[in-house]
């Protein structure tokens, strides 16, 4: 599969603050990529990177398989083919969404008799024609998102940058804006690179995920994978003895166990991770042994956010 | 002649910037306001100064009546314009900075340099119109007034013209696109701002307290404004593009954006 996206050995730094170091992934044609991490931990320059509006330190960036930097009339074709949403919509207030629009279409060249009929079909998209009209002052957050993502439509972008489309909205407009991806997907044949603290938006709207923090990714991969890469949780339900919930000899053997990694013991709940989820049955065997009456065992499904804390976690006590 | 079926980037953004500054009322109010002051104060000065020394030598006020509008051409249309400017300078290059929107058009297909070259010719096509109008008042009304007080009409010398209608707008033009520049190569913004509003001011009115000095110690009959002060103005006009030419060819996104924050 084409790679849209390829970044490899990506340093960036702003005096004594090193904002990327090593950073490397691709993404591939008709992808949704994640790109995940805590504030200052190196979105944004990557983004600015992708974007040909910062140089590398070192490293090479690659967009349709050109370095997006140099200020040339190659990159201004190579522009054409990006539609952007940042994470600010900076719109010109004073300006109605319809003429925001324009000068947008014209600025990216569309031709002249399919500007009006592409700014329709923008608006119509996002859910705006009936504002088109109303100058943007007056605007809703969530409108002036959508309307940004209308701008990101106009030039028909082969690759999409979204830098935390929903940040601020409220649940409706995340809703409607998460469907409008996920269906401009689907119909466009497009490439997604989204930033995002959402991890469920994550999770809803991307294929693969990258985990940055501190300037280095930590974790890449599907999400499935990325729950894969932690260790797998069993909840157990058991009726409690008299006197205590557990005896001390079985948290002393539950301790003891080599391929329990940890566990915690909520009121009648024991969570336990497990180094390896087949030893399941092995552990069932040992409580029962022991004497515990188990009434529930489930397979915790770890999600997309449990999966970013418990790397975060691993990552901090790594340092 | 076939139109092309695409928009230039670059004109786009001009027109853009003119149609939408041109719509708000608050630009029309500074840049009249400017200009009637400017012609106000001119004519006025220069009457009640004729009226005076009419009265102890007729020759001699003949003299400043045509020395006056040389005066005037000489600084009034490069002050006229900074001031008219100004305004605009603040929404499109500081603003623009500060909430962040020129990092949008930076990735846009439009170069670092067409970014600039774009607001700057939309402040030359909103100002300059105002300063030919400051020009055109100026002279009618000057001429207007001087054959009402002494039965003369001046006569004004082609440099002035010269310096009045081209030299001293492009030379604030020159100024201006400076400002812009700096602008987007440093991280206060509001530095270049402010200094461009003290250069207008200090021009104006150095520049006004210079030429009355000047005026004083001319000898009787001489020109202010000869051929060689108007193709001197010219070749600093000529001189201050070059070096703007230079300069924002080396215009770099990197350090554009690292100031943006």
């Amino acid at each position: 599969m084409t790679n849209v996206i390829e970044v490899s050995q990506l340093y960036k730094s702003f005096g004594q603050i090193k904002a990327l170091q090593g950073v490397t992934f691709n993404v591939a044609q008709n992808e949704v990529f994640g790109y995940l991490g805590h504030n200052g931990a190196g979105k944004t320059t990557t983004i600015r990177l992708l974007l040909g509006l910062l140089k590398p330190d070192a490293g090479q960036v690659l967009i349709f398989g050109k370095d997006p930097y140099p200020d040339d009339q190659l990159r201004q074709a190579l522009r054409k083919r990006i539609g952007v949403v940042l994470e600010e919509d900076f719109l010109y207030p004073y300006m109605t969404g319809e003429e925001y629009l324009i000068f947008w279409a014209n600025l990216y060249s569309v031709p002249r008799q399919e500007v009006r009929q592409r700014v329709e079909k923008a608006l119509h998209l996002v859910g705006m024609a009936e504002r088109g009209r109303s100058i943007i002052g007056t605007y809703s957050k969530g409108m002036c998102r959508r309307l940004a993502i209308a701008r990101a439509l106009l030039n028909q972008p082969e690759l999409l940058i979204l830098d935390e489309p929903t940040v601020g909205l409220d649940p409706e407009a995340r809703a409607y804006i998460h469907t409008l991806i996920k269906d401009l997907v689907a119909s466009n044949n497009l490439t997604v690179f989204l930033t995002s603290h959402d991890l469920e938006e994550v999770e809803r709207l991307c294929n693969r995920v990258a985990i940055i923090e501190k300037g280095r990714i930590v974790l890449s991969g599907t999400v499935a994978e990325l729950r894969r890469g932690v260790q797998p949780e069993l909840v157990i339900r058991f009726i409690p003895l008299e006197g205590s919930l557990l005896p001390e000899p079985v948290l002393q053997r539950l301790k003891a166990l080599p391929f329990v990694a940890d566990f915690d013991l909520r009121e009648d709940v024991l969570h336990v991770k497990l180094i390896d989820s087949n030893q399941s049955p092995e552990l069932i065997s040992i409580l029962v042994n022991e004497g515990v009456r188990i009434s529930e065992v489930r397979q915790h499904i770890r999600s997309l956010e449990d999966v970013y804390f418990e790397i975060m976690r691993r990552h901090e006590l790594a340092e | 002649m076939n139109w092309p079926n695409e928009h230039s980037p670059l004109i786009v953004l001009i027109c853009k910037e003119i149609r939408f500054t041109a719509r708000r009322p608050i630009y029309w109010i500074s840049s009249i306001g400017v200009i009637t002051f400017t012609v106000w104060l001119s004519v006025s000065t220069g009457a009640n100064a004729i009226k005076e020394i009419t009265v102890v030598s007729p020759q001699l006020a003949r003299y400043m009546v045509n020395l006056f509008p040389q005066m005037i051409l000489l600084l009034y249309p490069f002050s006229t314009f900074l001031m008219i400017s100004l305004y605009l300078f603040m929404e499109m290059f500081t603003l623009e900075k500060v909430q962040k929107r020129l990092e949008l058009l930076l990735i846009t297909p439009l170069r670092a340099n067409q970014i600039w070259l774009g607001k700057c010719l939309a402040i030359f096509a909103l100002v300059y119109p105002f300063v030919l109008v400051t020009d055109f008042a100026y002279v009618g009304l000057w001429g207007y007034v001087c054959y009402e007080m002494t039965g003369v009409l001046p006569s004004l010398v082609m440099p002035a013209l010269v310096v009045g209608l081209i030299g001293g707008p492009l030379l604030a033009f020159a100024l201006i696109s400076f400002f812009g520049l700096i602008t987007l190569l440093i991280s206060r913004s509001d530095i270049a701002q402010t200094t461009a509003f003290f250069t207008s001011f200090g021009v104006t009115f150095g520049g006004s307290y210079a030429l009355g000095w000047i005026g004083r110690h001319m000898a009787p009959g001489t020109n202010l404004v000869t051929w060689p002060t108007a193709i001197s103005i010219l070749v600093m006009v000529a001189l201050s593009f070059s070096v703007l030419w230079i300069l924002q060819d080396r215009l770099d996104k990197d350090q554009i954006v690292r100031t943006i924050g």
